[in-house]
């Protein structure tokens, strides 16, 4: 897959004033993107494989020298229709959306897109795969949710395993064990970069905003991993900057918990901006559970002879609110509380989320142990509820102010 | 002096606070201009204490309304506002549920009256007051007398919904299975009841515990919460539906004297 970031741009982004200039130039990259994967395609010839969720080993796909990207669902009124011809009202919006996307062929990369690799975490998208793999071609493996049971990690791996074989099957010929271990290089760079990009967001004010720390930390599933590891160099540095300046945005200390928050949705990032708060650090898919419990970066073990066991390893370890029982998440968002000194935590409760929503409880009452106060927020991907949601966010944000 | 407005869906409530007291209040139906409202139920608020709107030395607007007001000094969600409201009203309480036309929320204080926690319904008119103007209207008996009726039951109906729409459909099959007028009241009351009273206990229910909003004032629902959780609300002399405009001016209050900086945000 093509780079975008030459010798040339990488000069450019440098001569850059600071965090702000360099945040405006990749969000242009970033919608950019769709198109010049497509006309990469249209020039190339090349296959385009899709994947949804962090389960996706992508060093997989990097290595079969394919184009790859993440689809990314819309969540407009009119998807979101077209999917409950399929699917109950009572249904997850993520897989709901991106059914609905297919139907109406709205998206040009998603219609682009010759195959889809996903895994099966939860009910609503396992069914919805179901429906899914009958209009584009699918692989779909597996999670076991007793994820730290000794035989989980050895199923994960034949799991892994088989998808490999199937992308194989699909593009006609082999990848190479010694091309995977190169792309785990590059990707294990990228999640370097990334984990110095976070704890660069514990210092107080953070030099960073909350949503354009999320555009950072997705980079890597629009652009090919190696732009994305130039940026957040170039873009670390422009903090380091900021942080030895003292220089950021200093509103009450948040962390987002919860439910996935998806690209390019990011109401509860403007919400809560809104109301005075600055989310330093999420709990979730495209922040922090990539480093497991956030104790160190969490690499894939370049030292091990077997590449793709080292693989099922890191991306068995993914503290998703599918395990049971899941005393890792709880551990990860502890620890997040502490590192980021976040004064109270908004947790997402995406409507029919049901894993994840019933597991806020139990975060509720590890939390009020430390003293951390959070609150639950119900929500849509959608507009309508942004007031409501606001004065929910509002008062929250004077209760710890006066904490 | 100072004015607080609590700007409901339903209602909006005014309160003039002097040195240390109310001085008046009004209650007046917010209609569909948030602004009118507001103003209208301030005149008279200020006018029944025969008091000019420039003797107001800081105005506080609270409630959905609120951002609409384009007059006042400073707007604070209506979840600060009750908690201040009730901690004036009577410091040992550390619990707080309010019904009002549009929401229902819970909310527990601390000993000084720093609000530690909080809960607020789903996003519909399920445990609300407009479920039970719904629901009167359903059963042909005035909004008013609808608690009343309700105490009169032996034998309450067991109503499943909360949902206003699905209750609504419950309530006229009921009725038309012959089902008496009190004894669906009641159910009603008990379906209220349980939804917002498994909310205060998920959040833990600490005594005192006190009943505010317009909802308060229907003596039906408060047996039915009563009995729900199985405690006495605590009694206050003041107007249980002025709590949220009463902290709101209040808050004002500790604004101009600079009592509260970190109100300033």
């Amino acid at each position: 897959m093509d780079c975008i970031i030459d010798e040339k741009v990488r000069e450019e982004l440098l001569s850059l004033g600071g965090v702000d200039d360099l945040m405006g130039w990749l969000k242009q990259a970033l919608y950019q993107r769709s198109q010049q994967i497509v006309e990469e395609k249209e020039r190339t010839g090349k296959k385009l494989i899709g994947f949804f969720c962090m389960f996706s080993p992508r060093e997989l796909l990097d290595a079969a020298d394919v184009l790859y990207s993440f689809t990314a669902p819309s969540f407009s009124e009119k998807d979101l229709a077209a999917g409950e011809l399929y699917l109950p009202k009572t249904f997850c919006p993520i897989p709901k959306a991106i059914l609905g996307l297919k139907i109406n062929r709205t998206d040009p990369l998603f219609e682009a897109t010759d195959f889809i690799i996903t895994p099966a975490p939860c009910d609503c998208k396992m069914k919805t795969w179901e429906y899914l793999s009958q209009m584009v071609p699918m692989y779909i493996f597996d999670i076991p949710k007793k994820f730290d049971e000794p035989d989980a990690g050895r199923y994960f791996k034949s799991e892994i395993g088989r998808l490999r074989e199937r992308i194989e099957e699909f593009l006609g010929y082999k990848i190479s064990d010694n091309v995977i271990r190169e792309s785990v290089h590059v990707f294990n760079r990228n999640r370097e970069l990334q984990f110095e990009h976070c704890n660069l967001r514990q210092h107080n004010p953070s030099p960073i905003k909350g949503v354009d720390s999320f555009y950072a930390l997705t980079s890597d599933l629009l652009l090919n991993v190696r732009d994305s590891n130039i940026f957040l160099e170039i873009l670390n540095a422009k903090m380091k900057e900021c942080v030895n300046k003292n220089a950021g945005y200093s509103g009450v200390r948040l962390m987002l918990a919860g439910a996935p928050v998806c690209w390019p949705t990011f109401k509860f990032y403007e919400l809560i901006e809104e109301c005075g708060g600055e989310v330093v650090i999420a709990e979730s898919c495209a922040e922090a559970r990539k480093f497991f419990k956030y104790e160190d970066v969490d690499l894939v073990d370049e030292t091990k002879a077997d590449v793709m066991e080292a693989l099922a390893d890191k991306y068995m370890h993914i503290p998703c609110a599918i395990w049971t029982p899941n005393t890792a998440r709880i551990d990860l968002i502890k620890n997040l509380a502490h590192k980021f000194k976040v004064k109270g935590i908004v947790y997402n409760a995406l409507e029919f989320c049901h894993p994840f929503n019933a597991e806020f409880q139990k975060v509720k009452t590890a939390l009020d142990v430390e003293g951390v106060p959070s609150l639950r927020i119900d929500g849509t991907f959608g507009n309508s509820d942004r007031e409501q949601m606001k004065i929910r966010i509002e008062g929250f944000i004077e209760m710890l102010r006066r904490h | 002096m100072f004015a607080g407005l609590d700007v409901g869906s339903l209602v909006t409530k005014a309160v003039i606070l002097g040195n240390g007291d109310i001085l008046s209040y009004s209650i007046e139906d917010s209609r569909s201009n948030p602004l009118k409202s507001a103003k209208r139920a301030l005149d008279k608020a200020l006018n029944s204490s025969w008091i000019g709107r420039e003797a107001l030395s800081f105005i506080v607007g609270t409630g959905y309304g609120r951002v609409a007001l384009d007059f006042v000094d400073k707007t604070v969600t209506e979840l600060t506002c009750h908690a201040r409201g009730a901690y004036f009203l009577n410091p040992n309480v550390r619990t707080l549920i309010d019904i009002g036309g549009q929401d229902s929320k819970v909310i527990k204080l601390d000993k000084d009256g720093n609000m530690s926690d909080f809960a607020m319904n789903d996003k519909c008119a399920a445990g609300t007051g407009r479920f039970l103007e719904v629901m009167a209207h359903a059963l042909e008996i005035e909004l008013e007398k609808l608690g009343e009726v309700s105490l009169n039951s032996s034998t309450p109906c067991l109503v499943n919904n909360t949902c206003t729409v699905f209750a609504e459909t419950e309530v006229i099959s009921l009725t038309a299975s012959g089902s008496k007028k009190e004894d669906i009241s009641a159910g009603l009351h008990q379906a209220i009841a349980s939804r917002v009273g498994n909310m205060a206990k998920k959040l833990g229910i600490e005594s005192e515990i006190l009943f505010v909003g317009g909802v308060s004032k229907n003596l039906g629902m408060r047996t039915a919460l009563e009995e729900f959780l199985g405690i006495k609300f605590t009694s206050i002399e003041q107007d249980p539906q002025i709590v949220g405009a009463l902290g709101a001016a209040l808050i004002g209050k500790d604004l101009f004297e600079k009592k509260e900086e970190r109100w300033i945000a």
